[in-house]
């Protein structure tokens, strides 16, 4: 048998992501004289899900005129006012000291964020009230300005962490697999950051790929509690061509102020899938409108919404008018990218599709996961040691997330670095790690001594991905959600004798999609468990048998914890601060969202 | 389509070789150069590598070049028009089949 390697490192915060919480949370950290690791699972600052925003992002508008100097904004969209939107929006669902910590301090990281934006030569424009024009290239090189920004800050990229590391019951390191060289690197620290991201079963994808929820499930696997799983967000996103898939552009084009072509959506039927009033004077840029479209779109149509199915139909339009608005994409997004490009995409060829077919067949695609690891405001998770930021984490936006991703990094980072700063400060050295973390790796190699057969890791994970579109789709039922758990838990078990087609260890993809399905398999069964507890319907979750908002059984956060490696369900009632819960019910997402538009 | 990709791994191999896939995807642009590495991995041969991993698969993060019948290009944007196919790795620092340092 083949011996790992191990390589022993120490800091006083190890920071886990590559994107801009664990940045964020790495600066602030360092600020406080703390010496500072970063992991990254790909290269820090050009990984994770910050680097596909496709808009903006933003604060309050009193906060960007106050403290970002912003003379033009507007100073009436106050703090109060965000706070209630995102509170609002989550169904009552978020943890009211989390959206009063989101809106008092993500404006300060901002600030810096902003800084690292300038000294990095990238384009943020300021365009209404509080919100910032950015792309993923712009924010990714914002972040890695961060980064050199950091003093003495260890960064090691490429690098998958695999599993958190204990020290008399307190959280204090982690083990990494170094993707290039198939060796081991044991992290020590005072504490840890964890701001790994979200989680992304589906099969089309329109996030990065490492999505698979790496900090959530270890996590889980440490002890501490996640909570809604279920809540998974939609946008329309690309299917084909197959250059296209993933991409949402699809989105971009529904919102007037980037794409000034109104459009009507068929689905494969040829079925017409109006959005009713007041719905469909929303605007475009309101979060909201994401779940409107998932909402009508998928309930009216009786196609699979989340493959395809769906076309934008632009057959009213005359070639002039397709061609003008597209000028004006065009030109809106070469302030980012290459004339003619958006990303990588060249847009020409999309125009041309268009024109020649009068349609763009579209899917809702998931985009971000509301559900994570339970924190407080502080950052604090239920293990002593862990904190964590960012996607990764729940109890901000609840059902339905009304303030930005990015935002949310920045707030979370910020304090995270704070707090875990604070934390190490007070805290001893752990000891000497390594037999814990050989144990580890060695349980996790034994894949590599079974028989390859005919299953393969690649046939689990898109059988994994087919189930949570089944399960966890745009619209859910019983049926479906219990047929997608049968599922998992056999693909659960499969994990334990499934073989890898390559001895070698050096960049092993069967490896590396092996270890990644362990944790996202564990993570779609707590989506699904949760799915099927919650017999109503609330923000992105929408079951077809159970329409109606219960207030009075499911005002509460459903969480997973393990237990002799077994998932075990529970509640939390969502903390009220400023705005009192609600207990009126509603016959469906749609008169919920009526009420509070 | 046939695709020609060069194979090695420096732990074990003393010097690289070529390996042939015949793939039954059209060649008309409508597929990218990381939709074929994908499918040789998916559905042929479990033993490639080639940079797979926190990709953003629409040309942001730029970290999956490869060598594309002579060329760098971002596996994720090139867009796939020939019948015959060469993929090397982008530079001499070879991790292992497609990937580099």
């Amino acid at each position: 048998m083949r011996t790992a390697q191990f390589t022993r490192l120490s800091c006083d915060v190890l920071c886990i992501g590559g994107s801009g919480a664990a940045v964020s949370a790495a600066f602030m950290a360092a600020q406080k004289g703390m010496s500072v690791a970063l992991v990254s699972k790909g290269k820090a600052g050009r990984s994770g899900n910050a680097m596909m925003v496709g808009g903006g992002f933003g604060v309050d508008g009193y906060s960007a005129r106050n403290i970002l100097g912003e003379a033009q904004a507007d100073e009436h969209y106050t703090p109060q006012v965000l706070f209630e939107k995102v509170v609002k929006a989550s169904f009552f669902l978020s943890d009211q000291a989390l959206a009063e910590q989101f809106v008092t301090q993500a404006p300060l990281m901002t600030k810096q964020f902003l800084e690292w934006s300038k000294a990095a030569g990238q384009d943020f424009s300021f365009v209404k009230s509080g919100l910032y024009a950015v792309s993923g290239s712009s924010v990714g090189k914002t972040i890695q300005q961060g980064i050199k920004s950091i003093t003495g800050c260890k960064v090691y990229d490429d690098v998958m962490v695999l599993e958190l590391l204990t020290d008399g019951g307190r959280v204090a390191g982690a083990v990494g697999l170094d993707l290039y060289t198939g060796s081991y690197l044991i992290f020590e620290a005072k504490c840890v950051v964890l701001a790994t991201g979200g989680y992304q079963p589906h099969t089309l994808k329109n996030t990065i790929s490492e999505m698979s929820g790496d900090g959530m499930a270890m996590a889980l696997r440490a002890g501490a509690r996640l909570a809604d799983m279920e809540f998974l967000l939609y946008i329309p996103t690309a299917v084909q061509p197959s250059y296209l898939r993933g991409s949402i552009l699809p989105y971009l084009f529904t919102i007037p102020v980037f794409m000034p072509l109104p459009f009507k959506v068929i689905d494969s039927t040829g079925k017409t899938l109006d959005i009713p009033a007041p719905f469909d004077d929303v605007a475009g840029s309101n979060k909201l409108k994401k779940l409107i479209y998932s909402y009508f779109w998928s309930t009216g149509s009786t196609c699979d919404t989340m493959n395809g199915n769906l076309f934008f139909d632009y057959s009213m339009h005359t070639d002039e008018q397709i061609n003008q608005a597209f000028d004006f994409f065009t030109e809106h997004y070469s302030r980012w990218h290459k004339k003619g490009f958006y990303n990588g995409i060249d847009l020409a060829g999309v125009r041309e599709l268009i024109l020649r077919e009068r349609r763009l067949e579209f899917a809702l695609g998931n985009e971000y996961s509301n559900g994570g690891v339970v924190i407080n405001e502080r950052m604090q998770t239920d293990l002593e040691g862990l904190f964590a930021a960012g996607e990764t984490t729940s109890g901000l936006f609840g059902a339905l997330r009304a303030g930005d991703g990015l935002t949310e990094m920045l707030a979370h980072g910020y304090r995270a670095g704070l707090e875990a700063a604070a934390f190490a400060a007070g805290a001893a050295r752990p000891k000497n790690l390594s037999a814990q973390a050989e144990k580890i790796v060695a349980e996790l190699e034994s894949v590599f001594e079974r028989p390859v057969g005919e299953t393969r890791v690649p046939m689990l994970t898109a059988r994994l991905c087919s189930l949570a579109d089944s399960g966890l789709n745009v619209v859910r039922d019983e049926q479906k959600i219990r047929c997608a758990l049968d599922g998992v838990r056999e693909i659960r078990r499969e994990l334990g004798q499934v073989g890898i087609a390559s001895k070698s260890r050096r960049y092993n993809l069967d490896y590396l999609g092996w270890l990644e399905l362990r944790n996202l398999s564990v993570l779609t069964e707590a989506a699904l468990l949760a799915a099927d507890q919650r017999r109503e319907s609330r923000g992105s979750h929408i079951r077809a048998d159970y329409p109606g908002v219960d207030n009075h059984n499911y005002l509460c956060r459903l969480t997973a914890k393990l237990e002799n490696g077994r998932l075990i369900q529970g509640r939390i009632l969502p903390r009220a601060g400023r705005l009192p819960l609600p207990d009126q019910d509603y016959n469906s997402v749609a008169d919920y969202l009526a009420d509070i538009l | 389509m046939n695709v020609q990709v060069t194979r090695w791994d420096p732990e074990t191999d003393s010097r690289p070789h070529m390996q042939l896939y015949q793939l039954p995807l059209p060649a008309d642009g409508t597929h990218t150069v990381m939709d074929v590495l994908d499918y040789i991995y998916e559905k042929f041969d479990g033993t490639l590598s080639y940079y797979r991993h926190s990709v953003c698969n629409q040309g942001i993060c730029g970290r999956c070049a490869v060598r594309v019948n002579g060329k760098v290009r971002l596996a994720c944007t090139c867009r796939v028009w020939e019948e015959s196919l060469e993929l090397g790795p982008k530079n001499e620092n070879v991790v292992k089949d497609l990937v580099v340092r």
